[in-house]
């Protein structure tokens, strides 16, 4: 579904990706780890194509969208979640969700979608006239994800959906995440909370400095030792 | 009724006049400067390049400034989409201090070609009608200066309603608020900056045309009203049309007040004096903190 050959991503001058390549296959939950500035969302935003990679190639359901803008890239399906949430804080939580649905079909359907985020958030219903600024940082969460799903996307990007949140509401965005993926949506996880990431994903990998240095299935990583070591503290 | 309350009366009559049309210079603004935090000083000259649309259809084609500034919002969302698209997008992620520089160098350009074009005379137009002046009572109402109030009215709804109601008015604020979450959705950021823009340069425009038929038309009449209108729009809370109306009102009406009972050059130091007062005591403007 999302196939990245051998991309080079630079801020600057600086080099954060170096000959990157995955594979994501439909229905799938990928995971990547790695410890901060390993070029997690780095990867992310090169997908979303907000970055666009020196070299290298970056497919999407067969479509070539290297060095496509950031607009028409989510148009295609291909929607992130990016970190720390970044809602539009002074508008309320409906207006945060129609904002996820600005073009084609998305736009037609998008009273449909709002009905389905509320399914899937019931909290959500209840504030939905409230300011996205005021929630607390769970229900933010759920905005997010919400918003990212008004655009019907095929693959969904999550950039640290834990970050900042209590536990009990993690296990809570992690529930969500998967019931998003057994009904269809194809998942890609950037996390540092390596444990609940690799037990809902399928397969993952590791980044370090830019470069993939070690990839495999959720359980061979979750027994991998330098993986407990360096990212669960075990 | 005694002269006193004629004279106070009248004051408070012509002071929401003369409001009304330091709003309808800012509410353009408000949406440039207010909502996307563009510094625009060649607001001003956009104005005057209104009035002078109007000013020359009038004299060429005797076209009523009423109907000529549907041209002049056209002409002005053609040139302030360019400005915003070749100039202001280019710095815009650069110090604030650059798009300030850039905008003021503009403004002289504009006033400089236009006094260069057509001389630095002050230029005035008599349309037949919607003109001279009505009474009510023994209260004197200007008829064009009342038509300008309500177009500022209507002007400052029909914003209001386009930023909450549009998808265009609703990525516009998203911009405003979280440039990244505005990527993440996909939002045409190039493209809503660019109608943003020309929609609020065409604004000034219109308010331009507006005033052609009772206020004299020249090359630097732009900088009577861009400072006021900045005035306004922070006086207002940055980014509030109803702020924006409101801080026109309150500063017509406190000029006019002034101008009634110590005639001479106080007015603009009244209008500093309220402006220093509501950023001490009140620094987020009359509807600060809230959106639209």
């Amino acid at each position: 579904m999302l196939k990245i050959e051998h991309i080079d991503v630079f801020y600057g001058e600086i080099q954060i990706l170096s000959d990157i390549s995955l594979q994501i296959h439909q229905r799938e939950i990928v995971t990547v780890i790695g410890a901060n500035s390993a070029g997690k969302s780095t990867l992310l935003k090169s997908i979303a194509g907000i970055i666009k990679p020196k070299k290298g190639r970056i497919e999407f359901q067969g479509k070539d969208i290297t060095g496509a803008n950031d607009h028409e890239i989510v148009e295609r399906g291909l929607v992130r979640v990016p970190e720390g949430r970044k809602l539009f804080c002074s508008m309320t939580v409906l207006e945060n969700l129609e904002l996820g649905a600005l073009k084609g079909n998305a736009r037609a359907k998008r009273k449909e979608s709002i009905e389905m985020v509320f399914e899937l958030f019931p909290k959500l219903k209840d504030r939905k006239k409230q300011l996205a600024g005021t929630l607390s940082g769970g229900e933010q969460q759920m905005v997010a994800i919400g918003r990212g799903l008004m655009s019907l996307p095929k693959l969904l990007m999550f950039d640290e959906p834990s970050l900042g949140l209590a536990p009990l509401v993690v296990k809570e965005v992690f529930e969500a995440i998967k019931r998003i993926n057994e009904s269809g949506t194809t998942i890609l996880l950037v996390e540092q909370n390596v444990n609940y990431a690799l037990t809902c994903s399928a397969r993952g990998l590791v980044l370090e400095r830019g470069k993939v240095v070690l990839e495999g299935t959720a359980e061979s990583l979750l027994d991998d030792d330098r993986v407990r070591k360096a990212y669960m503290g075990i | 009724m005694s002269d006193f309350f004629i004279i106070l009366i009248q004051a408070i009559v012509s002071g929401l006049l003369m409001g009304g049309i330091y709003a309808l210079a800012a509410v353009g603004l408000t949406l440039i400067f207010g909502v996307m935090k563009i510094i625009n000083f060649a607001h001003g000259s956009f104005m005057m390049l209104g009035m002078y649309t109007s000013y020359w259809l009038f004299v060429w084609f005797g076209l009523h400034p009423y109907y000529s500034l549907v041209i002049s919002f056209i002409v002005l969302f053609i040139l302030g989409g360019l400005i915003q698209r070749f100039l202001i997008s280019r710095i815009e992620h650069t110090e604030a201090q650059n798009v300030l520089l850039l905008t003021l160098g503009l403004s002289l350009a504009l006033d400089n070609l236009v006094a260069f074009l057509w001389t630095a005379d002050y230029r005035t137009i008599k349309p037949t009608t919607f003109s001279g002046t009505a009474f009510i009572g023994e209260i004197m109402v200007s008829v064009p200066k009342l038509m300008a109030f309500v177009l500022s009215l209507l002007l400052t709804v029909g914003l209001y309603l386009f930023l909450k109601k549009t998808d265009t008015g609703k990525s516009i604020r998203a911009i405003a608020d979280d440039i990244e979450g505005s990527h993440s959705v996909g939002i045409n950021i190039r493209r809503i900056s660019l109608i943003c823009f020309g929609i609020g340069s065409g604004v000034i425009g219109v308010a331009g045309s507006m005033i052609t038929p009772f206020f004299p038309v020249s090359p630097s009449v732009g900088s009577v009203f861009v400072m006021t209108a900045f005035i306004v729009v922070v006086l207002g809370g940055l980014g509030s049309f109803w702020g924006a109306l409101l801080g026109g009102l309150v500063i017509g009406l406190a000029e006019s007040i002034e101008a009634t009972y110590h005639p001479g050059a106080m007015q603009q130091f009244v209008t500093y004096i309220i402006f220093i007062l509501t950023l001490l005591f009140r620094p987020t403007g009359f509807f600060g903190g809230k959106s639209a």
